[in-house]
């Protein structure tokens, strides 16, 4: 048996070894500068990201000095709009994964601190959950729903996306619940919450935190996804999913439209991915030699 | 002996769950298959009641669950009443092009993937290997139907070389030639399997490098070169081997996401396969296609990764000991 990986709490050296990786350095610049973007970039743009500015002239305008990513169908300025589509889409994905990080932690420290039984039977549910073709899942619940206002859609996406950090944090807690700092704990009358909540969460915390922003990623296109399908973020309000969507129709004459937004999605899932890796390295030090 | 029979009936909890959660979850909507075409003033409540006593659809969902039981016990999955046919009618027409666009792509990638993360690791920290760890950093990158869009762009309206969609020409004369089906099968294959083979071969050939170069840093390999084993074969005997195991057992976690995939790839070139199918059920609320889909989908997903892991068990015979767990290879 492997004996149980030793995350040391050493989140000083972490950062030190993060922001001496240029590519981890590079990738979170990426994201905040994005992130800075969309949340002022809105407010600059010179159209709205709803306003039809003319639709008799200005349908499909390539992109120009005046719309730097030309205009789509209702001649709305896709510029404005993927800066807005772009807050829906940060926003969504940080929350949702959020949310799936806090459930999947929540029932992996339970199901690792749990006895036999119980564990079998949650990580059979998380099993069963894994399984399932998340994407699939997902349409046949929402595909019906004649309105899901966005915080819903939030939840949703997060309840059909914690079961691989469940499976991680239960796995964690199995491998170092014997341990002496465990055992010791539980001696000086430690509860089991007590145990789980300042004993063993901060080991996982880091896999975890990894596990969550290559989530980002995930999250982010997922929701496009769902948007390109239409039960996603639901028009007029703007999302690189329903840009590409809007696009998609009118992809052989205007393909900017479709293309800007999807650029946008690959600079962010790049970005989290690297730093993702990053973190990982930072954190655990000792197995930088594999990669 | 015993392990398998464990995995085998694992596997079926996991169905079954799956199964039960679909069932449920779809009838929970509000509406149902016949809500657009039913509720109408023209129509009496009790004629309304006759057709969906007619498709199974009255009574509580827990007597509905029993019906559909019952059936399953003797093969039938139900009646999908957007397509008008048995729902295995219509997934046996659907599935083989699903099968034929998933099991091409899984192919080429994995023997892709496999190569490429080799020649990546033999030269490890090389130009060559920074040049394919950025094209598959980016592979991992690509939102799937954005991929299958930009390649429709560039395959059929720029390029103008391949099909926009479908599985064959319908133009086609009737007594075409076996070469020509082949052909024109093929031709209409390119565009989604090379969005498909795009998709999958990144995370395989990251993986596959990094299982490469742990497995070359092991005692067993050291021991082997130590002996005077020619380097090539303990590349390919003793390292390669073994670390193809992760691969394939990721090949098997990987397959759910394959078919979320096949949802988009399918929809963007109009490739009539199980994804498609499953999206147009769901948009008609035609459940028992829904779920029949689900199902479907979900059995091959747990053959999948009980072979992926009997697979890598084959490759790497230290998993066949203790430590061994279901669905999680070495890495």
């Amino acid at each position: 048996m492997s004996e149980p990986r030793r995350y040391r709490s050493d989140w000083r050296g972490a950062v030190q070894r993060l922001s001496a990786d240029p590519r981890s350095v590079v990738a979170a610049s990426v994201l905040l500068g994005l992130a800075l973007l969309v949340a002022v970039g809105p407010m600059l743009a010179p159209h709205a990201p709803n306003a039809q500015l003319d639709i008799t002239k200005l349908v499909h305008v390539p992109p120009s000095r005046a719309h730097l990513l030309g205009t789509d169908v209702y001649s709305r300025d896709v510029l404005a709009r993927v800066l807005s589509g772009g807050r829906i889409s940060l926003l969504f994905a940080t929350s949702a994964v959020l949310v799936q990080t806090i459930v999947g932690t929540c029932v992996g420290l339970f199901a690792g601190l749990a006895g036999h039984r119980i564990d079998a039977i949650v990580m059979r549910g998380v099993d069963a959950g894994a399984s399932v073709p998340r994407v699939l899942f997902l349409l046949a619940l929402l595909a019906p729903l004649p309105h899901v206002p966005l915080w819903m859609l939030v939840l949703t996406v997060a309840f059909t996306g914690w079961f691989v950090t469940a499976r991680l944090v239960r796995g964690e807690v199995r491998a170092i619940r014997t341990t002496e700092f465990v055992h010791a704990a539980h001696a000086l009358g430690a509860s089991r919450l007590r145990i789980a909540m300042r004993h063993l969460l901060p080991h996982v915390l880091g896999p975890v935190l990894v596990t969550s922003t290559l989530a980002v990623g995930h999250v982010i296109v997922l929701e496009a996804g769902l948007s390109w399908l239409g039960v996603g973020v639901q028009a007029p309000q703007a999302s690189w999913g329903n840009i590409i969507a809007d696009g998609t129709e009118f992809l052989s004459i205007a393909p900017w439209v479709s293309l800007a937004p999807g650029f946008c999605l690959v600079a962010v899932v790049l970005a989290a991915s690297a730093f993702g890796d990053g973190l990982r390295d930072a954190l655990a030090p000792g197995q930088l030699a594999r990669t | 002996m015993h392990a398998l029979i464990q995995r085998i009936w694992h596997g079926f909890v996991v169905i079954a769950l799956v199964a039960t959660a679909t069932f449920v979850l779809v009838r929970l909507a509000p509406g149902d298959p016949f809500a657009a075409a039913l509720e109408n003033a023209r129509l009496t409540p009790a004629l309304r009641e006759q057709w969906r006593a007619a498709y199974g659809l009255d009574g509580s969902i827990g007597t509905q669950f029993a019906h559909w039981i019952a059936s399953l016990a003797r093969g039938d999955l139900g009646f999908s009443t957007s397509t008008n046919q048995p729902v295995s009618r219509a997934i046996a027409a659907a599935l083989p092009n699903t099968l034929l666009l998933i099991g091409t792509s899984i192919v080429i990638a994995f023997m892709l993937g496999i190569w490429l993360g080799a020649v990546q690791a033999a030269g490890r920290g090389g130009i060559v290997d920074r040049c394919i760890g950025a094209i598959t950093l980016i592979g991992n990158a690509v939102p799937d139907f954005w991929l299958a869009l930009v390649m429709l762009l560039a395959g059929s309206y720029w390029l103008r070389l391949f099909p926009v969609g479908g599985v064959a020409d319908l133009l086609l004369p009737l007594g075409a030639s076996w070469p020509v089906l082949l052909l024109d099968r093929a031709r209409h294959l390119v565009l989604p399997v090379l969005t498909m083979v795009i998709l999958l071969v990144a995370p395989i050939a990251r993986l596959q490098r990094t299982a490469l170069l742990d497995r070359l840093g092991a005692e067993w390999v050291r021991t082997a070169t130590a002996k005077g084993v020619a380097r090539r074969t303990v590349f390919r005997r003793h390292a390669w081997r073994t670390a193809l195991g992760p691969v394939v057992t990721m090949g098997g976690i990987a397959l759910p996401s394959l078919f979320g995939g096949a949802v988009f790839i399918e929809r963007v070139f109009a490739w009539p396969g199980m994804g498609r199918l499953a999206a147009e059920a769901v948009a008609a609320r035609d459940y028992h296609l829904v779920v029949g889909c689900v199902l479907v989908g979900t059995v091959m997903v747990v053959i999948g990764s009980m072979l992926a892991d009997h697979v890598s068990a084959w490759l790497d015979p230290r998993l066949t000991q203790d430590g061994f767990e279901p669905g999680r290879g070495l890495a």
